[in-house]
C-alpha cells in the first residue's frame, strides 16, 4: 500500500462537519491573518509501528502511516486514525486507544503538549543541539500499543483526558491574566465546549470566535502573560508570572522577558553573536516583538505562549 | 541536617517541601519532611515524627532516592505499631532494599508528597504519587479508593471542571504526578486567615517585615493549608507538629 496523501486537517474534522454547521453555536472569528497562519501550520508525520511490537504479532512488514498534522493539534486527536491504520494492516490485532503512545528517537512524546511544540522540542531543538541542520520531515514518530510508560507520560491519553488537560491550561492562563478563573468558569458549558470542539475539528472560526474573548481580555491589560519556556535536555519548564508592561508602563519585549529568566542566554544588549534564540511555532521571532502582542497572536490554542529555546 | 538541606536544594531547586508517608491500611504517618531553606529559613529540617526513615526502594523516583540515601541514617522512634503483624522487622531495618525483599509480604502504599509553589496561582500545591510495594504507581481511581476519605470523595470528584485531583508533570521532576488543583486555594486560605486573630492578619498583610515573623507566618500558612488540603488525600498533620509551630 503506498503512503497515503497528506490530509491537511485533523481526523476529527471528518466527523464534526455537522457540529460546525450548527448556526446557533458558531461565532465567526475576527480577521487576524497571523492567528490564521499559525492555526494552519502543519507538520507531515510518518508514523511507524514499533518494530518489536509489530514482529510479536507477526506484522513486521506493516507500512507506515503518513499524516499532515496541525501544529496546534494533539496526538490524542490522531490516535483513533493511527490505530485504525495499523489494525487494518495487521489482522487479528485490535489495540486500545488509551494504551497507545508515541516516541521520537526513543523519547516518549507528551501527548498533552501540542504537536507543534513537541516537534520544536524533540525535533528542532534537539537536532540544533547536535549541530544538525538537515530536514527532519516527514517527522518520524514511532507508535506503541503496549507497555505504556506511566512513569514518563501522564496516563490515559484518551481524547477526553486531553480535553480536560487543555481546559486546565485555559483556566491557568485565565488566572494569570486576571487573578481568577472567573472568565472561564462563567462561560456557559457550550461556550467552553466550543473552544475544544473548534480545536479538535480544526474549525478556525469556531475556536477563535470564542477564544478571541479570552485573549483580548475585554480590552483590559493582562496582569501576567501566560508563558512557558522550554530549555534543552529536559530541564524543568520555566513558568513564572510575567507582567506585560515594564516600570515605565511600556509593553515589554520578548527579549526583556527572556532576559529576566535567562540573563546569560538573552542579554538585554547583545555584545556578540547571539548564543540562543527563542522559537514559536517553528519560527524565530524578532526579540524586539512586544510580548503581549506575541501572546495575543502567537499563543497555542491553550492560550500559552510556548517558547522553545534553541542554543546556537 | 545540613547535608539533607543541600541534597534537597540540589535536586528540588524550586521552593519545595517533601513529605513522604507510608500508609499501612488507612493510617498515615510522616516519615520526614524537608523544607527548602530559601522558602522557610530556620524551620524544622527533618522531623521523624513517628515511624522509620525509609520507604520501599522500588517505589521512589530518582530525586527522592537521593534524598533517602541521606535519610536512611535517621533513627526511627520505634513507636510504630502496625497491629496486624504483617510487617515484621520494619522498624529494625535501616536498609530499604532489605525491607522489600521477597520473603516479606506487605500490603501498603508508599506515598510521596511534594509541596511545590505554583508560580501561576501563587500558592502551594500538593503533588503526590502512591506506589504499591512492587513499585507500581496506582491509578486515579485507586487514589480515590485508598487515599481519599470516603466522606470527601464525592466533593473532590465534582470539584471544578475535571475534579479536584488530576495528573500533570511535576514542575521540578518533569514526570507525571497527581496534584490537588490549586485554583480554589487562594479563596480557601483567605477565608481561613480572616477568621484567625488580627495579629496574624497584620503579619500576613506585611505590617511586620522582620524575617522571624515572616518565617512563622509562612510556616503557619503551610501548616494550615496542609491540614485542610492534605486530609483530602490522606495526609494528617500530627498534633505535636501544629503545637510546635504555634509555640514558636
Amino acid at each position: 500500500m503506498p503512503p497515503q496523501p497528506a490530509q491537511g486537517r485533523t481526523p476529527a474534522a471528518a466527523s464534526s462537519n455537522s457540529t460546525s454547521a450548527n448556526p446557533t453555536s458558531t461565532t465567526s472569528a475576527p480577521h487576524n491573518p497571523i492567528a490564521k497562519v499559525i492555526w494552519e501550520g502543519s507538520i507531515p508525520i510518518q508514523f511507524s509501528w514499533d518494530k518489536a511490537e509489530a514482529a510479536a504479532v507477526g506484522s513486521s512488514a506493516v507500512e507506515s502511516f503518513f499524516y499532515e498534522a496541525q501544529r496546534c493539534s494533539y496526538f490524542s486527536l490522531l490516535t483513533s486514525h493511527v490505530r485504525k491504520h495499523f489494525v487494518d494492516m495487521a489482522l487479528h490485532f485490535i489495540g486500545d486507544d488509551a494504551e497507545v503512545w508515541y516516541d521520537y528517537e526513543g523519547t516518549p512524546l507528551k501527548w498533552h503538549y501540542p504537536i507543534g511544540l513537541l516537534y520544536d522540542i524533540h525535533g528542532l531543538q534537539a537536532s540544533s543541539g547536535r549541530g544538525m541542520n538537515g530536514s527532519l520531515l516527514p517527522w518520524k514518530v514511532t507508535v506503541h500499543f503496549q507497555n505504556f510508560p506511566g512513569d514518563k507520560l501522564i496516563k490515559s491519553q484518551a481524547v477526553d483526558s486531553c480535553q480536560d488537560y487543555f481546559m486546565s491550561m485555559i483556566k491557568e492562563a485565565d488566572y494569570l491574566r486576571n487573578g481568577s478563573t472567573k472568565k472561564v468558569m462563567n462561560m456557559s458549558k457550550s461556550d467552553q465546549t466550543q473552544l475544544w470542539d473548534g480545536l479538535s475539528s480544526n474549525n478556525y472560526d469556531r475556536f477563535w470566535g470564542m477564544n478571541y474573548k479570552l485573549m483580548q481580555n475585554d480590552g483590559v491589560m493582562a496582569r501576567n502573560i501566560p508563558i512557558r519556556i522550554y530549555l534543552p535536555e529536559n530541564c524543568p519548564v520555566i513558568q513564572e508570572p510575567v507582567s506585560p508592561i515594564d516600570d515605565k508602563e511600556q509593553p515589554k519585549t520578548l527579549r526583556q522577558i527572556l532576559n529576566a529568566s535567562l540573563p546569560d542566554l538573552f542579554p538585554l544588549v547583545e555584545t556578540g553573536p547571539p548564543v540562543a534564540a527563542a522559537m514559536i511555532h517553528g519560527v524565530i521571532p524578532n526579540l524586539d516583538t512586544s510580548a503581549i502582542w506575541a501572546s495575543q497572536n502567537m499563543s497555542y490554542p491553550d492560550n500559552f505562549l510556548h517558547l522553545v529555546i534553541i542554543i546556537k | 541536617m545540613d547535608s539533607i538541606h543541600n541534597t534537597a536544594q540540589s535536586h528540588l531547586q524550586h521552593d519545595c517541601l517533601t513529605v513522604t508517608l507510608r500508609l499501612p491500611s488507612k493510617r498515615s504517618y510522616i516519615i520526614h519532611d524537608i523544607i527548602h531553606p530559601g522558602a522557610m529559613s530556620n524551620t524544622r529540617t527533618s522531623t521523624p515524627l513517628t515511624g522509620t526513615g525509609v520507604a520501599a526502594a522500588a517505589a521512589i523516583d530518582p530525586a527522592d532516592q537521593l534524598l533517602l540515601d541521606e535519610l536512611t541514617d535517621i533513627p526511627g522512634d520505634g513507636d510504630y505499631d502496625d497491629g496486624d503483624g504483617e510487617e515484621p522487622g520494619i522498624n529494625s531495618t535501616q536498609d530499604p532494599v532489605i525491607e522489600t525483599s521477597a520473603d516479606i509480604t506487605l500490603d501498603y502504599l508508599s506515598v510521596n508528597y511534594h509541596i511545590v509553589f505554583s508560580p501561576s496561582y501563587q500558592v502551594p500545591v500538593l503533588y503526590f504519587n502512591a506506589y504499591r510495594p512492587d513499585g507500581a504507581a496506582i491509578s486515579l481511581e485507586d487514589i480515590y479508593d485508598s487515599l481519599v476519605p470516603e466522606e470527601w470523595r464525592g466533593a473532590i470528584r465534582n470539584a471544578g471542571l475535571n475534579g479536584g485531583i488530576s495528573q500533570q508533570d511535576h514542575p521540578v521532576l518533569n514526570t507525571p504526578y497527581f496534584y490537588m488543583h490549586p485554583c480554589e486555594t487562594v479563596s480557601l486560605m483567605e477565608t481561613i486567615l480572616q477568621n484567625q486573630n488580627g495579629s496574624s492578619n497584620s503579619i500576613v498583610t506585611g505590617a511586620k517585615k522582620d524575617v522571624g515573623s515572616i518565617t512563622s507566618v509562612l510556616e503557619n500558612y503551610i501548616m494550615t493549608w496542609l491540614s485542610f488540603t492534605g486530609q483530602a488525600i490522606g495526609v494528617s498533620v500530627p498534633t505535636d507538629m501544629v503545637t510546635a509551630s504555634n509555640a514558636e
